[in-house]
């Protein structure tokens, strides 16, 4: 984005906010934590050029602005700010249900002390050169200020569990009783086959791809969710906000299209329906494992790799 | 179980491996989360999500764990209908009225087995199980027999013939008492129940064999009058349904203390106990047999007495015991199970210092049918009023010396009640009201006076634990929730006194944009549901001490219009209308809203 398009994006913005800023401004109540409304026209400012991408409408801009959480946001950076009674506001809505969250999140009484004895130091935020760095400073209030929090936590516990996962011994593992053999078979295998492709019909790869290319953002989603990450149907529900049983009939009616798309796909390809059929039904497991594609990803295992993490996290969690 | 190929599950898990540099800010999950996104920002997050374990991870992290403060709390429910058919054939099959003869020819003058009732305690026990075993109006001469405490006895005796002078026990509803003189015998099965499933085991293949004969007689014992045999238990329940409930009764063999109870809606003439328990077998209608009528009279064995002894000379004439088969014998043993629709109030009465208060009279009213049952508590303080109806009841606890405490819509659900009350000591503006005696009241002890009875009905007196607040029903609830209104400037207002003065409620629950204008409200009960500009639906659960935001969508397709008219039938269906026109309902107490298909 070069400085000329920065500038005009800021200028329609800024013209956007111009007509609703100060009402925003009342509602938000800022001056209460001691924010002048000029300055809380910048954040709202620095808050829009974020998000908003450039040529937005200056309709959508002031709707923007408009479904922010004002009241939150001005709370959130009074006490970035450092005022007395934006803290004591802020505690007072806060300070139980942060626990509670951290509670919901590690399911662990001393670990979520900790997580929300962790947060609350990075809210704070004084560094040892006695300068406010405060996390709440980069709060835009797009969702609600709770809802933030706990997704904070929920960040926070994961990086966590990342940084503890590095430095679980073997012995650990061992006696965790984690199954070396089932789990990284699979992904081996998982890999060796995309690595050893000649196992399977060539032609079975790019179908697949293509298929799953032509899913919608949420009905990968839903399916990553479900199939990958072991979601109940109610939790995918709750993150999308529809009954569960609407999640039920779509995760239904997409394994039942997947299939069919790749059999139809396979088709297209020239392959007949029982041929299609079979391949599609390998068992991924029984395939041929390249012993090489094998050590590869066991020597990868050493770093972080987000879905072994999740994997684990998912266990813990349950 | 949705199923994909293995290999399809690979290729998802192969795009996640890739891995991700940024990830989107916590404000843009939560508002994902929140269903707060545009569309737009909503693909991008969905697209990131799709491929990225770790954010997934924390949106399903980041769920409000308390998706509790959208529900709506769903009012207690009462059993399942099949629970109830449960019950009911559980009725049918104990309700079978089994009668078997003792005739000891040979012993004329002996006592009858008879056993004396049983002491039974004033029982929490949820089945009442009453007993009554009489002899049918055969052309045999059968002589009911009353299995008591001593099941085993009576059991193992059954079949010896027997002297009839057998005091036997009436089973059969009060106003049928007239007309069916021959009761035999019952007994109060509340107390034992462990002897019940000997006493009934013995008895139940006479009531199977019984049950054919019996059974095209469906609701009315055969006249006993002219008949040899002529024991008949009519346990046909009238439709006043009175029964009789073993509670706190005299130990010796006299009888139970009665008290009289409303079953409910057994009308129609259900039949139960003596001879009908066989017809109840066979008809369907056993099912709504609520309860079994024994009343265990040993007064009334006395007065019949006579005619038992009747009975047996005209039965050793006919050589009763030698015809007197299984298939001849009917016994009844009238059992009353508790059916589906039967509950219980239960309590302990204090006064304010914590002392329990024995000997208060305990009267709840059932204020839909206006049927009232009486009881009192005990030494401990406690009462315990069970087979009741389910339905409303007002119960009143008075005592003397203290003020009356009076709790109304207490609702009864096929599920004991507990409700403890603290009897308020009475005032002495009150004492003044009282009769001469009343100078003896002493007004700060709780203990004397027990002369005076006050009748003051204070119901702001009474302390209400958390417990019973939540069984007050929603009637109670709208008195103390109030009515609502929305003022011009979009302020909620509430009025206690119908609409005499009106007090603003905050409404602040978080993530609401304070500028959304609110519009309309609607209220049932503690539910109240408040409607404002910019798809705003606010929600308290407690009478609005406490709004959380409802945010109204399905799918991407979330409710922004402003809402112009809302209106909840009941705390489950509501339905809102929008400035545009467009209408969504919900079913679940706005767990979930649809769009109206035929809206826009």
């Amino acid at each position: 984005m070069n400085t000329n398009a920065t500038l005009q994006s800021a200028l329609g913005i800024t013209s956007a906010l111009q007509p609703v800023s100060g009402g925003l401004c009342a509602q938000s109540r800022c001056a209460e934590w001691g924010i002048p409304h000029a300055d809380f026209e910048q954040i709202l400012l620095a808050v829009g050029a974020k998000y908003l991408p450039e040529g937005t409408q200056s309709g959508d801009a002031a709707a923007f602005f408009k479904s922010l959480k004002v009241e939150e946001l001005a709370l959130a950076r009074g006490c970035a700010a450092g005022h007395e009674r934006a803290w004591e506001v802020f505690l007072t809505r806060y300070r139980e249900k942060l626990f509670e969250m951290a509670l919901s999140i590690a399911r662990d009484g001393a670990t979520a002390r900790e997580l929300a004895d962790s947060l609350y130091a990075d809210l704070y935020g004084v560094n040892s050169r006695g300068e406010r760095v405060s996390k709440l400073a980069s709060y835009t209030g797009r969702g609600s200020l709770e809802g933030w929090l706990r997704t904070v936590l929920a960040q926070e516990f994961i990086n966590r569990y990342r940084k503890q996962r590095r430095t679980t011994s073997l012995d650990e593992e061992i006696e965790q009783g984690r199954q070396f053999a089932a789990q990284p078979v699979e992904t081996a295998a998982l890999a060796a086959g995309s690595e050893s492709g000649s196992a399977i019909d060539p032609r079975l790869d790019p179908s697949i791809t293509s298929v799953l290319d032509s899913l919608t953002n949420e009905d990968r989603y839903v399916l990553a969710s479900y199939f990958l990450d072991g979601r109940t149907l109610a939790d995918v529900a709750r993150t999308l906000g529809v009954h569960e049983s609407t999640i039920s009939r779509r995760v239904d009616k997409l394994a039942r299209g997947l299939r069919k798309q790749i059999l139809s796909e396979l088709g297209r390809r020239g392959m007949t329906r029982r041929q299609a059929e079979e391949c599609l039904d390998t068992d991924v497991r029984d395939l041929k494992v390249d012993l090489r594609a094998r050590l590869t990803q066991e020597s990868r295992a050493g770093t972080f790799s987000p879905r072994e993490a999740l994997t684990d996290s998912t266990e813990t969690s349950k | 179980m949705p199923e994909l190929p293995k290999i399809v599950i690979r290729k998802l898990a192969e795009r996640e491996l890739r891995p991700d540099v940024s990830h989107p800010d916590a404000d843009l999950l939560t508002a994902f989360v929140e269903c707060a996104l545009p569309d737009r920002d909503r693909g991008t997050v969905l697209r990131h999500l799709a491929d990225c374990p770790s954010c997934r991870e924390i949106v399903a992290l980041a769920q409000p764990a308390e998706v509790a403060a959208d529900t709506v709390i769903s009012p207690p429910r009462s059993r399942s209908r099949l629970a109830f058919l449960r019950w009911g054939a559980l009725a049918a099959c104990a309700v079978l009225v089994v009668s078997f003869a003792m005739l000891r020819q040979r012993q004329p003058g002996d006592v009858p087995l008879l056993a004396k009732n049983q002491t039974s305690v004033p029982s929490s026990e949820p089945r009442s199980i009453e007993q009554g075993s009489v002899a049918p109006a055969s052309d045999k001469a059968v002589l009911g027999y009353a299995d008591t405490g001593d099941a085993g006895r009576g059991v193992a005796n059954q079949l010896t013939p027997a002297a009839p002078a057998a005091a036997p026990i009436a089973a059969l509803p009060r106003e049928r008492k007239s007309e069916a003189p021959a009761m035999i015998a019952g007994y109060d099965a509340e107390t034992v129940p462990g002897t019940h499933s000997k006493a009934e085991r013995a008895l139940m293949p006479l009531a199977r064999a019984a049950a054919p004969r019996r059974a095209p007689s469906p609701t009315r014992a055969p006249s006993p009058t002219n008949d040899s045999a002529g024991f008949v238990a009519n346990g046909e329940i009238s439709s006043s349904n009175v029964t009789t409930q073993s509670f706190g009764l005299p130990l010796n063999g006299r009888s139970v203390s009665h008290l009289s109870r409303i079953a409910p809606g057994v009308g129609a003439g259900a039949p139960v106990g003596g001879v009908m328990g066989a017809s109840a077998a066979a008809q369907p209608s056993a099912a709504d047999v609520k309860t079994g009528l024994v009343k265990a009279a040993k007064e009334k064995a006395a007065a019949s007495d006579e005619a038992v002894r009747a009975q047996q000379q005209g039965l050793a004439h006919g050589d009763a015991l030698k015809t007197a088969d299984a298939g001849t014998r009917t016994g009844s043993v009238a059992k009353a199970v508790r059916t589906g629709h039967e509950g219980g109030i239960r309590g302990l009465v204090t006064d304010p210092s914590g002392a329990v208060v024995p000997d208060a009279n305990v009267t709840i009213t059932n204020t839909a049918t206006g049927l009232s049952l009486a009881s009192t508590t005990n030494v401990a303080g406690l009462y315990d009023v069970s087979s009741v109806p389910a339905g409303p009841y007002t119960i009143a606890i008075s005592k003397a010396g203290f003020q009356d405490f009076v709790r109304s819509g207490v609702n009864v659900e096929p599920s004991t009640v507990a409700l403890n009350a603290t009897l308020q000591v009475g005032a002495v503006s009150e004492a003044v009201t009282v009769e001469a005696q009343a100078s003896s009241v002493d007004t700060t002890s709780a203990t004397t006076s027990p002369t005076t009875a006050y009748a003051p009905n204070d119901k702001d007196a009474f302390r209400a634990s958390s417990e019973e607040m939540a069984n007050l029903p929603s009637l109670v609830a709208a008195r103390q929730a109030g009515i609502w209104q929305i003022t011009a400037a979009g302020n909620l207002e509430r009025s206690f006194d119908g609409g005499k003065s009106w007090e603003t409620v905050p409404v602040l629950p978080a993530g609401v944009n304070p500028a959304a204008r609110l519009r309309v409200v609607a209220a049932t009960g503690f539910q109240v549901w408040v409607g404002g500009n910019g798809g705003v639906l606010l929600h308290s659960q407690d009478a609005g001490s406490r709004f959380t935001n409802v945010k109204v969508h399905k799918r991407n397709f979330a409710l922004t219009g402003d809402i112009v008219a809302l209106a909840f039938s009941d705390a489950q269906h509501g339905r809102l209308e929008t400035a545009e026109h467009e209408v969504w309902t919900t079913t679940d107490g706005g767990k979930t809203w649809r769009p109206d298909a035929g809206a826009k």
